[in-house]
């Protein structure tokens, strides 16, 4: 009987790599689903001190093979040493970050051990049914998503693509074993003699791990305009890319090239300067997030994939861009959008508007958006405005940092609260969230991390959920001899249904992404570089429809809720009739369909 | 000595569509080449023959139906001594696992010294098959080549990681994959496509190996894995292009997105 999902913990020069701490985050995410224990497997010289290290990270147990053949990374001895951990422990999943060494390894792995193994994975589950690994990967350039499975070979094993899976928070308190595991080694297990080790000269950028990428064409024009780019690189902590256009010139070294015969990335920002965009290019950039292209001609392809084009010279723009970014650094964090001046004073969430979308960003990354006092009068300031404002249809609500929408209530502020400071907490976010609950803009929070507490209190008060893969959603309070108390008793058990509720909050227990989605808590689930997009693609969906009609119906469904279904009928055949008002849309809609003409609904 | 290049007919991929209704390739008229890293291992098999100048021979291998042939004919052209194609209905739907016990055994019924592999094909962009094959003969890998060196009864090779290179010394026989690094691939010469033509491209069919196949490990039900569902990618929303704007107003645009979307 198979049993453990293993990770293999890659290290190199006895240094810990990221994509180890994604594979224990992802496994422990899978071992709730299937029930089963979560071992990194740790191999090195001299590296079980280290093992401790990764318990926090989510490790039950780290099995350790340190031996001085394993100093650096060759295939025979890593192949040999994880070969006999698999067959000593039969584990039902081995992991591997899908790396230069995790992609030699596991090949070689699954053929000594005929086993099946699915290539450089971007998502991977439990089939609820089968209890099978469902391993999903891009394919043909990213053109073809495939799910694989593997049904009668164990263990099942994957690579999985660096910077996709989220870690774990560290939780020091969390217990776990260390296990050192002996492997005989001889001298003819090194079938490959190590002469040097070439650490990559400094200063050569490895492009595919930047957050963000200044990216030159043949627009650029010269090696020496390429000192700009430089210089909004080092601005926005990126670093310089470049078409094969720019490299076959001589501006630009070949380790920089993005593209199908270079590399593929995928940073946050993409920013193409003078790129036309041969397919060949775009095959190496189109996941990145945030994709702005420059180019003087309007028909480059570039401006396809492209979220924002800019047509224009980008030798007169960038200059200006960088005197910009400089100005906006300088202000710090909490630089404000004309728009916001209204907002002056908030400082713990961020208040936007452009076009028609307000955006609401809890930003205190550093408490994972732990919502205080202040937060929540802030939030509560916010939605008063926005009340007011016909101009915004739409608000998303968000959180800063990546890693939590929002954590839970700030622990540290209210653990000294008498009865009273307790009561008047709960009634200010009750207010705050009834406030969110009852703005005439529909309300839809786009979630990315940790929805615990008052954070999914605050998700449940928007009118639609859109989380990433990586969400966690909670209610812990009675861990800590509370309740919800931010409107979760009675909003969650209307959301999901009383037993789903009480569950979720008897139990404590996290749930993911999917199983939210199971259960109705969110109504989409998307990989979290795609969050943003489908957010405001929703956004902007719900506001090419009659706006009035679609608050009508906002308010009918809202109001009718707690009532009798008699009583709710009532409410219904209210909103209805204003849709035949003078100044309503019913008339302009139904005329436009007759007429079938796009139809003009008031703004 | 004997050099073998295990080569891949692939789609080219910008070319790649996909029919919305059964969300499988459309493959017809589909344009093919021979995969890009493998081309670089071939080019580096040649020079190596070249170098070595004491009639060492290069043998393009390849499986896929017959009209991979073609990939083999380009091969061929491009000056490798001989073109072998595994083909059969038996081999159709193999996984990487399936795939590489098939090539093994069709490498052991041609003999070897040396195998190169491209690092990962850009259809299926696994990078799987070249270290499995190594494994099913027992043969030490070295993938993501980027430079090769004659050095006695081996090669001395340069292999690339992210954060660093090793400089290795490999004994024969051994295997190697190849990134694009090691080598622009030559072109094809008129006088290699004349010779290619006299040459003839030799066929293995599964009763051609089958004294080296277990049946049960090729093929649809050979492999372990199998595709449970695919599906194409949402395409991406339109965005907004803005023309005319003045620098500064441009500019202001930008910002306003780099804002929106916290980058910076």
């Amino acid at each position: 009987m198979s049993n453990g999902i293993y990770v293999f913990a890659e290290q190199r020069s006895g240094k810990l790599q990221s994509v180890g701490y994604e594979l224990l985050g992802e496994a422990n995410a899978l071992a709730k689903d299937l029930g089963q224990p979560v071992v990194a497997v740790l191999l090195g010289n001299g590296i079980a001190a280290q093992a401790e290290s990764l318990i926090p990270y989510g490790a039950d147990e780290v099995v350790v093979v340190d031996d001085p053949i394993l100093e650096e990374y060759t295939t025979e001895p890593y192949a040999k040493a994880l070969a006999a951990v698999i067959k000593e422990r039969q584990p039902e999943i081995v992991l591997f970050g899908a790396t230069s060494i995790g992609r030699d390894l596991a090949p070689r792995l699954s053929a000594r051990i005929r086993t099946g193994l699915t290539a450089d994975c971007t998502g991977l589950a439990i089939d609820p049914d089968t209890k099978l690994l469902m391993m999903t990967r891009p394919a043909f350039g990213g053109n073809l998503m495939a799910v694989i499975r593997c049904k009668n070979h164990r263990p099942q094993m994957a690579t999985v693509r660096p910077g996709v899976m989220q870690p774990m928070e560290p939780e020091e308190e969390r217990q776990g074993k260390v296990t050192i595991f002996p492997v005989a080694f001889t001298s003819a297990d090194q079938t490959v003699e190590l002469l040097e080790v070439i650490p990559k000269k400094r200063g050569s950028a490895d492009i595919t791990q930047a957050s963000c990428l200044v990216s030159g064409g043949r627009g650029v024009g010269s090696k020496e305009n390429f000192q700009q780019l430089y210089t909004l690189a080092e601005l926005l902590g990126g670093e310089v890319s470049g078409s094969r256009a720019a490299v076959d010139a001589g501006w630009l070294e070949k380790d920089r090239q993005v593209g199908q015969t270079g590399k593929t990335v995928r940073p946050q920002l993409y920013l193409a300067c003078g790129i036309s965009g041969a397919i060949q290019h775009v095959a190496g950039m189109e996941n990145s997030t945030c994709v702005i292209a420059i180019n003087k001609n309007e028909t480059a392809p570039i401006f396809g994939v492209a979220d924002l084009g800019i047509v224009g010279d980008l030798h007169a723009i960038l200059p200006r861009l960088e005197t910009a970014i400089r100005r906006a650094k300088e202000e710090g964090v909490h630089y404000a959008a004309p728009s916001t001046q209204d907002f002056v004073g908030l400082e713990n969430v961020l208040f936007e508007k452009q076009n028609g979308i307000a955006y609401l960003t809890i930003n205190r990354p550093r408490q994972l958006n732990a919502l205080n006092e202040k937060t929540l009068a802030e939030i509560g300031a916010v939605a008063d405005q926005l009340a007011q404002d016909e101009s915004i249809k739409v608000l998303i609500v968000r959180g800063a940092g990546g890693r939590a929408f929002v954590a839970g209530a700030d622990i540290s502020q209210m653990q000294t609260m008498n009865e009273e400071e307790g009561r008047r907490i709960s009634l200010l976010a009750q207010e705050v969230f009834t406030k969110v609950k009852e703005l005439p803009q529909i309300v839809i929070a786009a979630i990315n991390g940790y929805t615990l507490g008052g954070g999914n209190e605050l998700a449940m008060a928007c009118d639609i959920r859109i989380a990433s893969n990586r969400s966690r959603f909670g209610q812990p309070e009675v861990n800590l001899g509370l309740i919800p108390g931010f409107t979760g008793t009675q909003r969650l058990s209307r959301l999901v249904g009383s037993g789903a509720a009480k569950k979720m909050i008897f139990t404590t227990d996290q749930l993911s992404a999917q199983e939210a989605l199971r259960i109705g808590l969110v109504d989409e689930v998307v990989p979290p570089e795609a969050l943003m997009r489908t957010t405001r693609d929703l956004a902007m969906k719900i506001m090419s429809k009659s706006m009035k009609a679609v608050k009508a119906a906002k308010r009918s469904i809202n109001q009718g809720l707690p009532l009798t279904f008699k009583d709710g009928l009532l409410v219904e055949n209210d909103c209805w009739t204003e849709c035949f008002r003078e100044d309503a849309d019913g008339h302009e809609g139904m005329t436009a369909f007759v007429e079938k003409r796009p139809a003009r609904f008031n703004q | 000595m004997k050099i073998v290049v295990c080569i891949k007919q692939v789609p080219d991929t910008s070319e790649v569509e996909i029919d919305p209704k059964t969300n499988t390739l459309i493959r017809t008229g589909i344009p093919v080449i021979i995969n890009p890293d493998d081309k670089s291992g071939i080019e580096a098999a040649l020079t190596l023959r070249d170098q070595l100048g004491d009639g060492s021979t290069v043998t393009a291998l390849s499986m896929g139906p017959p009209q991979a042939e073609q990939a083999l004919r380009e091969a061929l052209a491009m000056g490798c001594d001989e073109g072998v194609l595994v083909s059969g209905r038996e081999f159709g739907g193999s996984d990487t696992l399936a795939t590489s016990t098939i090539l093994a055994a069709a490498l052991q019924e041609i003999g070897y010294d040396l195998i190169i592999t491209g690092r990962q094909a850009i259809d299926g962009d696994t990078a799987q098959v070249g270290p499995q094959i190594a494994e099913h003969l027992g043969i030490p890998q070295v993938s993501y080549v980027e430079e090769i060196q004659l050095d006695g009864d081996g090669l001395i090779v340069l292999r690339q990681f992210e954060d660093r290179y090793h400089r290795l010394r490999v004994r024969f026989p051994c295997l190697l994959t190849a990134i694009g690094e090691l080598g622009e691939p030559r072109y094809m010469t008129v006088a290699g496509i004349t010779a290619s033509g006299e040459k003839d491209v030799k066929v293995l069919s599964f009763a051609d190996l089958s004294s080296r196949l277990d049946p049960a490990t090729i093929g649809l039900k050979g492999s372990p894995t199998s595709v449970v569902r695919s599906y194409t990618k949402e395409p991406k929303a339109q965005g907004t292009v803005l023309k005319g704007l003045t620098a500064d107003q441009a500019v202001d645009a930008i910002m306003a997105r780099l804002h929106e979307d916290h980058l910076l």
